[in-house]
């Protein structure tokens, strides 16, 4: 008798743990009901779409795009590999019309499948468009790092500015040149660091790095990381420097550090192919003037005064007007 | 003559319930799991339906069942041959992730020879490389006693690092100008090939099967597959008995890498044609999950790899017509393997409690009572 108690509370935080693990899920369901000439999108992501990041973000863009554009969406989240080709072949056998890939390493599969359904319609974030059913977004990441660079020059005493990537990957080389541009405007010979973390999520790692660039007398923290970013800024906020945010208004992470924000979400690359505003057939970037309040723009804290704010935007006005040209990672 | 029909009666009986406590787990396993799927505010039956639709329903489904089976038999027998020798090959990831290199390099290169050599030599890459990834281990374990469960899977992380470097530029591995670090394609004449036109149904199955069928002749009729019993059962008899038991754990360890890299190398070869950065996500572990469910048996292991494969290829179907999260798979494999160890427990708490009554009643005969 007395063994039985036990046993049923062991089964029941068991049950309770799967259950608080995929309860979640059944609330986000797709909708069921098929309306009449409504466009079914389904999105494909490479992680869950709760990081608080890239996965988060472009599962944000695609909620934007039913609420704005009336698709029906659906989407799958950890997608490998080796499930990659099978889950747009399920999707396009199940009769959406638009089915998106998140993230550069799903061209190879996506080309494959939109060669096979040529009347379905494809779309690639962080890629190319291999196909002529198929268009392709890129984040330009450059512009972004110019604006951060442009910023950063501006506020730092130490003449010292440091940039994180998660990895050095075409995408991340763009940021590392418009980094670059952007510090060197100030004309003032402040030294612009680079380095890549490799990992994109390892907030300690994050936070140790940007310990390190704050010993070796950095005081401008820019990133190109997912959840790692949390640890990063946390460490110019314990340390008294500053740091500016990516994707989206970061002061949360750090209030006292957070000095502006390039905005800019990955979510705009899956808003614009869900919504249609993509020329079939050709890849565009997302940046300064990508039309709709989903381009690249400066967000700022009240801790960047107002004359520097104001020179910032300046330059945000060349970039849109074109005055100013720094290049693009592709035509648009 | 009575207590041997008794006895193979026993033996019948030990049989059945060998293939039974699978079955029965995996009944279970069904069970619960149709209550986590009604508690998420799905129909289980429709759930269900829409798993075994995308599993077995078609040609594509099956196809995809033979896809996500195919690293699952490979790597639960890159498992279960060690277990035989009682030994743990931890490290499925880190051979597969070896194995697909060196198969990708032998595939990218083009060489003046017919195609289904270059494949064969490719093939052959992808054990050799497995097998050099488990070198280490094997020799440590065999010679110096230091246990192959940490080493190996220690080297599972180093092995995903080291990948991911062999894909970054300035390596030429890297396929440049690309959005996601990558190989060059490998060569048409090297991949294996498709088995059903229009899906990705690929050679790599049947390699799996007939490994797995000649795996079990190996471990039944020749002397390796004797000997590799023996150091299981009980290495010191085994050594009583003349057998070289540091040796053969060698040996069979090797083995054991050399079919965890085949099972890298085949994804690479049949299902992707590229090697891609992080292409191995916890079938390494999956494959050891299964070879608990089947106990190493090559020939069940097909059999586990399918019905593994049929839940992943059917979860994708079921979330897009349900809404139920595809890892669910996950949770009915995993709960499938937690009904295997404990009803395995279960029966031998039964055993002992027999063997203890029986034990019981001698002495009181003995002491006269």
């Amino acid at each position: 008798m007395k063994k039985y108690p036990k046993i049923v509370l062991a089964g029941l935080i068991l049950l309770a743990l799967i259950l608080s693990a995929c309860g979640p899920s059944a609330t986000e369901a797709p909708p069921a009901a098929p309306v009449e000439e409504t466009k079914k999108v389904a999105a494909v992501f490479p992680g869950v779409i709760t990081d608080q990041s890239w996965n988060q973000f472009g599962y944000e863009g695609l909620v934007k795009a039913e609420e704005e554009c009336g698709v029906e969406i659906a989407y799958s989240e950890d997608v490998f590999q080796d499930e990659q080709l099978e889950v747009f072949r399920n999707y396009a056998a199940e009769g959406y019309d638009i089915i998106i890939a998140h993230g550069g390493e799903y061209a190879d599969s996506l080309d494959t499948v939109a060669k096979e359904y040529p009347d379905l319609y494809f779309g690639l974030t962080s890629g190319e468009a291999t196909t002529t059913n198929m268009s392709a977004t890129i984040l330009s990441y450059r512009q972004m790092a110019y604006l951060a660079g442009v910023l950063a020059c501006k506020m730092t005493e130490t003449n010292h500015v440091a940039y994180v990537l998660g990895e050095i990957l075409p995408t991340g080389d763009h940021g590392v040149e418009g980094w670059e541009l952007g510090v060197a405007t100030c004309g003032k010979d402040t030294k612009a660091t680079s380095m890549a973390l490799g990992s994109w999520s390892d907030v300690a790692k994050a936070r140790e790095a940007g310990l390190t660039l704050i010993a070796e007398d950095a005081d401008v923290l820019y990133h190109l990381l997912d959840t790692a970013d949390a640890g990063l800024i946390s460490a110019a906020e314990d340390e008294g420097v500053w740091a500016i945010g990516l994707y989206r208004d970061s002061s949360s992470l750090g209030p006292n550090a957070i000095i502006g924000s390039t905005l800019g979400s990955p979510g705009a690359m899956i808003y614009e192919l869900a919504c249609e505003h993509v020329e079939r057939g050709k890849t565009v970037p997302i940046y300064v003037n990508t039309p709709g309040g989903v381009g690249v723009s400066m967000h700022f804290t009240d801790l960047t005064p107002d004359d520097i704010q104001q020179e910032v935007n300046d330059v945000f006005e060349q970039l849109k007007s074109g005055e100013l040209d720094i290049g693009l990672e592709v035509e648009p | 003559m009575n207590e041997r029909i008794k006895n193979v009666l026993r033996g019948f009986r030990g049989i059945v319930l060998l293939g039974a406590r699978p079955i029965l787990a995996i009944i279970l396993a069904l069970t619960v799991s149709a209550v986590l799927i009604w508690a998420a505010g799905a129909n289980p039956i429709k759930a269900y339906a829409a798993l075994l639709e995308g599993s077995f329903g078609s040609v594509a489904a099956l196809a995809n069942t033979a896809v996500r089976a195919t690293p699952l038999i490979l790597g639960g027998l890159a498992v279960g041959l060690g277990f035989k020798a009682g030994l743990w090959n931890i490290g499925g990831e880190g051979q597969m992730y070896l194995g697909a290199a060196t198969a990708t390099v032998v595939g990218i290169i083009p060489l003046p020879i017919p195609t289904w050599l270059h494949l064969l030599l490719a093939v052959v890459a992808g054990f050799a490389g497995g097998a050099l990834w488990i070198l280490t281990p094997a020799f440590l374990r065999a010679y110096r006693g230091v246990s192959e469960v940490v080493s190996t899977l220690m080297l599972n992380y180093v092995a995903g690092y080291f990948i991911s470097w062999l894909l970054h530029e300035p390596s030429p591995l890297a396929e440049t100008g690309t959005f996601f670090p990558m190989s060059p394609s490998i060569l048409p004449g090297a991949r294996l090939p498709i088995l059903v036109k229009g899906t990705s149904m690929h050679g790599g199955l049947i390699l799996a099967i007939v490994l797995g069928v000649i795996l079990y002749f190996i471990l039944r009729h020749t002397t390796f597959g004797f000997r590799t019993r023996m150091v299981g059962g009980n290495p010191e008899t085994a050594r009583y008995a003349g057998v070289d038991v540091k040796r053969q754990m060698f040996r069979v360890l090797l083995v054991c890498g050399g079919i965890g890299g085949l099972a890298g190398a085949s994804e690479v070869l049949g299902l992707k044609w590229r090697l891609f950065d992080y292409f191995v996500s916890g079938v390494g572990y999956e494959g050891l999950a299964l070879a608990i469910l089947v106990n190493g048996n090559p020939l069940s292991m097909i059999i586990g790899g399918i019905f593994f494969g049929s839940l992943k290829a059917g979860a994708n179907k079921m979330q897009i017509v349900t809404g139920i999260e595809a890892s669910m798979a996950l949770v009915i494999q995993a709960l499938t393997v937690l009904f295997v160890i404990a009803i395995g427990f279960g029966e031998r708490a039964l055993l002992d409690r027999e063997q203890q009554k029986k034990s019981h009643a001698e002495e009181s005969i003995a002491n006269g009572y």
